[in-house]
Order: C-alpha cells, then sequence, then structure tokens
C-alpha cells in the first residue's frame, strides 16, 4: 500500500518535495495557507548559485539537478544562464575569491578569477576601482513564482493533492489539524520555512529580513548577476543591517537588486532607510544605474537557522515528522536537492548526498 | 492668451509650437497621432501614471505628456 | 536637507489649491506639490493659448498674495522616510519636504475596462485624450469618439470640439431612464445644473447614445473603426481616435503607504471623517481620493480640511455645513452611473488586460483562491511602470471583492518609477526606522 504524505507550505521547498514524492509512489497531499509560491519563494531573486562554504555540498548537487531540470523544460522557469561574476573591492577581497576558486574546482564547478582589466572585459558597467572578480559561468536565475507553479503543476499531474488557504494549526500523532478541525492522516513534512518553527518549536528558526528592488527594463547593461565578494561573510552577520550588493539582469530587461539582512525582523514593511542604503551600495558598484527608474521595493523573510544550514530530515522524538526548512536565502537554489534528500531519507534509501550535516537532530536543545 | 512660440526638436525635425504646450503634443505633430513614437506605445492616460509616453527628453527618460516644450528642447522617440 | 512646513499638501487640484488657501489664510507656511507642470489638477488643466478656468484664476491670485506659500509643481511625490519626509522627483532632481501636517489631495483616475481591440494607437482614456488636446496635441478634423461612461465623457467632448475636432458620438452606457433620473434632481445643486447645461448646450448637435457601449476596436495600424451595442443591435462607425473612460477610481496610493484606513469598496476611497481627518494622526484627505464626488465637493473638503490640518478651528466649524450637500452630491451621482454587467466583460480570452506586460485574459488564470497578489506573481499583471493601476482596476470590475485588498496591504513603494539616485537618498545612519 502507498504511504500518505502530508507537504505543509507549498513553496518551492515543498512543491519540490511533492513532485519528487509523488515520483517516488508516495500518496502526497500538499496543504498551503496562503497562495502556492506566496512566501519566501515569491520574495527572493531566484537565483541559481553555488555558494561557498556550508551548503556548498548541497548547492552543487542542486545546481546539477537544476541542470536536469532545465534541459527537460527550460520554458515556464523563465531560466536564464547569466552566471555569476563575483566582484572583489580589494585585494583581500580578491584573494578570498582566488581560495574560493580553489574549493569551487574540487567540488567540480569550473570558475575563472578576473584581474580587474578582465573585469572590465566582462562587465563593462562596473565601477573603475575595482580589484577583480571570480567568474562561476554555471549560475543562473530562475522566476520563483512561475518555478513554484510548474513544480506543483507537475506534482498534480503526477497525482498529488493541493488544499490553499488553510493553515495546519498542530500535529497530531498521525498527522495533521487544519483550521476548522479538519484532520488529515500522513507522514508529515513541514516546509513552511520562517514558520516551521510554529509547529516545530524544538527546531529554531530566526527571520532575517530582506528587502530588494525592482527597475523598470532597460537596454540591460549586465551580462552577468553581480555580487560583491562580502556576500557569503554578510550572511552571517550576527546583529542588525547587513548590505551586500547584488544585482541581476532578469529576462524582461529589467535589473533586481538586492541585498539586505536584518535579523530578528519580520515585519512586511519597506524601509526606505535600508532601500537607500542597498541601493548606495549597488551605485558604488555601478555607478552608471543612478537615472535607472525603480518600479517597486519589497521585503521577503529568510528562515535562518542556527549554523545556516537547513533541517533536511526526521524530527527526532516525533513519529513520522520530516524537517524541510530553514533554507535561508538558497530556497530555490537548494530545492530540488532537499527534495531528493528528504525523499530518500523518507524511502529508507541511500541519498547522493550525506544526510548528516543536514540532520534536525544537530539543533535540539 | 498669446503666450511665444518655441522651437523644439523630435528626432532632429524642428517644430513650432506656442510655449506651455507638451512635449506629447509637439511629437504627435511630427510622427502623427497613430505613431507618436516609433517605440513605445504612445501616451494612453495622459495624466502622468501610465508610462506609455515616456522618451528621451532633452537627455532624461520623462513622461511626454506631463512635459512642457521650451526652447532647443530635443525629443527622441526611438530608444 | 530637508524644508519644512507647517502644511505640506500633495495635489494642486481644486481640493488641494482650497486647502492651501485655508491655511494660508490662517497665516501658516505652506507647500503644495504636483506632478503637473502646473497648478490646476485635472478638472482645471487648460491650454496655456486659452484663459485659465476663472475659479482657478481666482484661487491662484489669492495664493499669489500670501506669502508663506511655496509650489513644488513638477515635483512627484514617489516615497517617504521616517517623519513622514516626502521624498519628491522632479526632471532633474530630488528634494525632501516635510510638514507639521501632511493633506493628500491626489485625485482620481480615470477606470478603464478592456475590450477588444483598446491597445489600439488612436485609443486613449476619455479624459486622458481632454488633457491631452489640452497640452496642444493635435486632433483638429479628426474623427473622435468618446465612450464609457459618467459626465466625463461630455467635458471632453467639449474641449476636443473646441479644438477642432469633428465628435461622431458620444456612447453612454448608462440606459436614459437612469441619466433621466439623474438629471431630474440635478438641480437641487445648482453649480452642476449650470455646469451640465454649458455642457449639453456646447455639445447639442453632437449624437449621444445612451444605454450603449463599444465592443470592439479595430483598424490596421491605428484605429479605423468600432462596433457599438445597445444589448440588441451592433453597428460600425468610423473614427480615428476613441476617448474612452468608464468613471473614476481615487489615486488612494500615497495614503496606503502611509497606512491610511481605506473604505472596503470594489475600489477604495481614504476614509475620512467630516473635516478631511484620516485614521493617521497629523493626516487628512480632501476630494476625489475619499470618494467620487466632483470639483465643487472637492473645493470644500479641501477648504475644511485646510482649516482644520492647522488648527483654524473658526474656519474650519464655519465650512463644515456646507460640506453635508456636496456629499449628497457624490451619493446621488454614483447611484446613476453605476457600470452594467456587460461593459465589465468586454474582453476576449486573447484581449490585453495588463497593457505594461501585455497579459491577455487567458492567462489569467481563474484560480479563486487567487487573489490580486497571488495573479500578480503568476502573470506579472500590474508589475509594469503603471503598477497596476491600470490593469488591477480593470479585474477587480470582474473578480469577487474584495481583489485589491491583499494588493494594498502591502505596499510596494516607490508610489512612481523613481530614480536609484532618488530613492539612494543622500547619506543617513543605518538604524530603526523611527
Amino acid at each position: 500500500m502507498a504511504r500518505d504524505l502530508i507537504v505543509v507550505g507549498c513553496g518551492i521547498v515543498g512543491a519540490c518535495i511533492a513532485l519528487t514524492a509523488q515520483r517516488a509512489g508516495l500518496r502526497t497531499q500538499m496543504v498551503e495557507a496562503g497562495f502556492p509560491g506566496g512566501g519566501v519563494s515569491a520574495a527572493g531573486m531566484g537565483h541559481l548559485v553555488a555558494l561557498d562554504g556550508a551548503e556548498l555540498a548541497l548547492s552543487v548537487r542542486s545546481l546539477a539537478l537544476w541542470q536536469e531540470i532545465l534541459e527537460r523544460d527550460p520554458g515556464p522557469f523563465e531560466y536564464r544562464r547569466t552566471g555569476t561574476l563575483w566582484v572583489a573591492e580589494n585585494d583581500a577581497d580578491l584573494a578570498a575569491l582566488a581560495q574560493w576558486r580553489d574549493r569551487l574546482q574540487s567540488a567540480g564547478i569550473p570558475a575563472a578569477l578576473q584581474d580587474a582589466a578582465g573585469l572590465r572585459r566582462e562587465e563593462p558597467a562596473l565601477a573603475r576601482d575595482l580589484a577583480g572578480g571570480l567568474l562561476l559561468a554555471g549560475d543562473g536565475i530562475v522566476y520563483p513564482p512561475k518555478a513554484v507553479h510548474q513544480f506543483l503543476t507537475r506534482a498534480l499531474e503526477l497525482g498529488a493533492r493541493i488544499r490553499t488557504g488553510r493553515r495546519v494549526t498542530a500535529l497530531t500523532a498521525d498527522g495533521v489539524v487544519l483550521e476548522g478541525d479538519r484532520r488529515l492522516s500522513g507522514e508529515v513534512v513541514i516546509a513552511t520555512g520562517p514558520a516551521g518553527s510554529e509547529l516545530l518549536p524544538e527546531l529554531p528558526v530566526l527571520p532575517r529580513k530582506g528587502h530588494l528592488v525592482i527597475t523598470e527594463a532597460t537596454a540591460s547593461p549586465l551580462r552577468h548577476q553581480i555580487v560583491e565578494a562580502g556576500y557569503t561573510q554578510g550572511i552571517h552577520a550576527p546583529d542588525g543591517l547587513s548590505i551586500a550588493m547584488n544585482v541581476q539582469p532578469r529576462p524582461t530587461g529589467q535589473l533586481l537588486i538586492g541585498s539586505s539582512r536584518e535579523n530578528g525582523l519580520s515585519d512586511p514593511w519597506v524601509s526606505p532607510v535600508v532601500i537607500a542604503a542597498m541601493l548606495r551600495r549597488a551605485l558604488r558598484f555601478l555607478p552608471g544605474l543612478g537615472r535607472v527608474a525603480a518600479l517597486r521595493t519589497w521585503t521577503g523573510l529568510r528562515p535562518a537557522t542556527p549554523d545556516g544550514l537547513p533541517y533536511i530530515g526526521r524530527v527526532p522524538g516525533r513519529r513520522s515528522v520530516w524537517a524541510a526548512f530553514g533554507h535561508e536565502g538558497l530556497g530555490i537554489t537548494t530545492a530540488p536537492a532537499t527534495a531528493e534528500l528528504l525523499v530518500d531519507l523518507i524511502l529508507g534509501r541511500k541519498s547522493t548526498l550525506d544526510p548528516a550535516p543536514y540532520d534536525p537532530v544537530r539543533c535540539l536543545g | 492668451m498669446n503666450p511665444p512660440s518655441v522651437t523644439v526638436y523630435v528626432d532632429g525635425v524642428a517644430v513650432r509650437l506656442p510655449e506651455g504646450q507638451t512635449v506629447a503634443a509637439a511629437v504627435a505633430c511630427v510622427n502623427g497621432q497613430h505613431r507618436p513614437a516609433r517605440a513605445g506605445r504612445g501616451p494612453f492616460c495622459g495624466m502622468g501614471y501610465c508610462g506609455g509616453c515616456r522618451l528621451r527628453i532633452g537627455g532624461e527618460f520623462r513622461l511626454a505628456c506631463q512635459t512642457l516644450l521650451s526652447p532647443g528642447l530635443r525629443v527622441e522617440t526611438d530608444d | 536637507m530637508i524644508d519644512v512646513f507647517d502644511l505640506v499638501i500633495v495635489g494642486a487640484g481644486p481640493a488641494g489649491l482650497e486647502a492651501a488657501r485655508s491655511a494660508s489664510r490662517a497665516g501658516r507656511g505652506v507647500a503644495v506639490i504636483d506632478d503637473n507642470p502646473r497648478p490646476g489638477g485635472q478638472i482645471w488643466r487648460h491650454d496655456p493659448t486659452e484663459n485659465p478656468p476663472r475659479p482657478l484664476q481666482r484661487l491662484l491670485n489669492d495664493l499669489e498674495s500670501r506669502e508663506r506659500i511655496r509650489f513644488f509643481t513638477g515635483h512627484r511625490l514617489v516615497a517617504f522616510e521616517s517623519g513622514p519626509t516626502l521624498v519628491l522627483e522632479s526632471a532633474t532632481g530630488r528634494r525632501r519636504l516635510r510638514g507639521e501636517s501632511l493633506l493628500l489631495a491626489t485625485g482620481a483616475r480615470e477606470l478603464f475596462l478592456p475590450f477588444p481591440g483598446w491597445m489600439l494607437p488612436g485609443i486613449h482614456g476619455a479624459g486622458g485624450l481632454q488633457a491631452l488636446v489640452k497640452g496642444g496635441w493635435p486632433v483638429a478634423g479628426r474623427r473622435v469618439v468618446l465612450a464609457g461612461s459618467g459626465p466625463l465623457l461630455l467635458a471632453s467632448a467639449a474641449t476636443l470640439l473646441r479644438h477642432g475636432a469633428r465628435i461622431e458620438a458620444i456612447i453612454e452606457q448608462a440606459p436614459t431612464a437612469d441619466l433621466l433620473r439623474f438629471l431630474a434632481l440635478l438641480p437641487r445643486w445648482p453649480r452642476q445644473t449650470t455646469t451640465a447645461l454649458a455642457l449639453l448646450r456646447r455639445l447639442f448637435r453632437v449624437p449621444y447614445w445612451r444605454g450603449s457601449w463599444v465592443t470592439e476596436a479595430r483598424g490596421r495600424d491605428g484605429l479605423q473603426e468600432i462596433v457599438i451595442t445597445d444589448g440588441r443591435r451592433e453597428r460600425v462607425l468610423g473614427c480615428e481616435l476613441l476617448g474612452t473612460g468608464y468613471g473614476l477610481v481615487p489615486n488612494i496610493e500615497a495614503a496606503n503607504l502611509l497606512g491610511c484606513e481605506l473604505t472596503p469598496s470594489r475600489h477604495p476611497a481614504v476614509r475620512v471623517g467630516s473635516r478631511g481627518e484620516t485614521s493617521r494622526p497629523g493626516l487628512y484627505a480632501a476630494g476625489e481620493i475619499t470618494g467620487i464626488g466632483g470639483a465643487g465637493r472637492a473645493r470644500l473638503q479641501g477648504a475644511l480640511a485646510g482649516a482644520t490640518a492647522v488648527g483654524d478651528h473658526r474656519q474650519s466649524d464655519r465650512l463644515l455645513g456646507r460640506s453635508r450637500e456636496a456629499e449628497a452630491y457624490a451619493r446621488h451621482f454614483a447611484r446613476h452611473f453605476h457600470l452594467g454587467e456587460p461593459v465589465r466583460r468586454l474582453a476576449r480570452p486573447e484581449t490585453v488586460i495588463c497593457r505594461c506586460e501585455e497579459v491577455p485574459l487567458d492567462r489569467i488564470p481563474e484560480i479563486p483562491q487567487a487573489d490580486s497578489r497571488g495573479l500578480r506573481l503568476l502573470t506579472r499583471i500590474g508589475m509594469g511602470p503603471c503598477q497596476g493601476r491600470i490593469c488591477l482596476h480593470a479585474l477587480a470590475e470582474t473578480r469577487p471583492e474584495p481583489f485589491l485588498r491583499d494588493w494594498l496591504a502591502r505596499p510596494r513603494p516607490p508610489l512612481f518609477p523613481a530614480r536609484l539616485e532618488t530613492l539612494a537618498g543622500p547619506e543617513v545612519a543605518h538604524g530603526p526606522e523611527t
């Protein structure tokens, strides 16, 4: 008999898990309190990037899975292989990028170090005083709401079901309780991003608020996604506000400009102060963009765990409850590998990735 | 009232209109109403929010319907 | 540097200018900002080759004699900083203003209902076409039709006629019976009656079809003909220009961004008390953003809110009584120009709904749970330069209410497209907003 799986939360991670689980023969039901993909997924930049540090293995495996997905079906994702050009303001940053290049290469990801002249050749719109950069040609971008919709549609085609507009209020011994006291039974995957600890208080998630700006369509001056070398340090800035430049040329000709991080804030309001700081940082690297018009700004909440790695695996002390949240700002990139790993764990199969670093047990008190 | 006329240039073509009329009017006088610009949709709302008449005016992107003519102004409609 | 005033007024139309007069009478320092290059708003917009409308001229003369008033025309309010400080953008730069009080008189815009062919060159807003013509847009000898609903069609036709256009027809969707009921009670409001009679006198040769609407526009490179129906018979009419508009919707975006409470209507307005107070202290609203009611009501509301905003209670008390009759007119108007069902559903599957992103109706799914936000994410409707001002209001006519609620619940500044350097602002210390 097929096992029943209830996936709570239909963002990119939930939708990807539902699709993978349904394919693997589980009977999958998704529950989404709002609009599928309307939470963290919609608020983000939609980058598919290899990121240094703890998430390297997960992002590298996930990029390989993305490659397969996009080769099968490139259209609906609005995919663009922009590459990522990491830029160094000074020699110290450039040296750090050089070390990272070595780590990437040992993980099988090609990366090309650029000196100042090379940087200008790759991206003439960049400021003239930068030290150099690192080009990861395999990175790209997708449009997250459509990516979620695509995974969801495929899952539904394979027989998965979804309930939207209903919140899960509690976990039971063999399933979940929905708003209005309706009960569903089955094994449960919690994929609700920053709301993960509402149902699983033993797994802490800290909201990290971010702001983004999108411009009008321009004759885009950029060929690559541009990120400043300090970005990965910004991620782990412990308190307060941190800003790191990240600008993407979208397939629409628009520029998507980030990024900011504010720990512990969970309000949705756009702060003009943060927007201003973020834009000043973008203009420092791309000084020619000042007269380009911004169309919209918005915020989103990254679900951050204490050690910067997502929870993927069985929740200790609970019967048949699985966690898949806490992907911070990398959920779009890492959703396919998360889904692969989690479904392998559910089915007791050996997985490509070592599950230990993501096992929720590490963060239990 | 008879405001003085000014000469402006739409894609290099000189047009003379009363000062205080809009760039949208000047563009329509040169290019005709149905193709007010070679790019973009042309004016729709007439009140500055649809964005259809955004053109390079005096080197800056501005709304043609909200911009008044000034002597020597150069308007480009083909960006 | 931030310029500080006793009262900052956004919008230099009838409400904004009257508010400025009240406040400056009380001896207070006032700033009036407007994105239009000249004061007057939409209703008093005028051709520079003609004299300004008399009420505008009188108001401006009066205001010119005051010392403590400054106009920032050609300046668009694009964002707020903490305070709230207003961030303005002009053709060349940015400016910041702050007021002890803030009064929003941002007026209204047209409601457009998409129909097949409405993207053709030659089709404009009805009020939009009037505004363009007042700016010198040439229409002499052109065959023009005005179609939609409301008295703006008549006003626009009169302007176009004066500029030499040939008005082929005015097409009003409201049935004759409703219009007659509207006219029968109109004499209760003498000012509106005078305006209506003057318009009708100027337009007496122009065919005025009631209970009819345009179902389609056709043409190769531009508009050539339109199809009109009264619900039973169709007929085709040749024309080169079409001005279309189905009434007005309030420009609430700035008020919404500041967190003012809105009415729960299909096209929300700012909820105000009897003296123009919004739900936010120190923040007032007057004119069409509080509900569509015409220039007379806007002037009264503006005068009242302006006096109240600067604490001139004597002036405010005196004006309070007069605003009631204006409210009654607004209700009377709304009752008789309500939109019939057919004009809401003219779009075909391939008809573009979102002009900016060119999203046709059949790409907008009929997901019941899909609020305005979900639809937006999937289809990009409302994500272009007009920021949803056209398509989301059009969709609100066919979707269950309150369709716009989710959209409005999370404002996404800037209020209008604004240059990155405008929003990047001066150097400010990082810290929590106050």
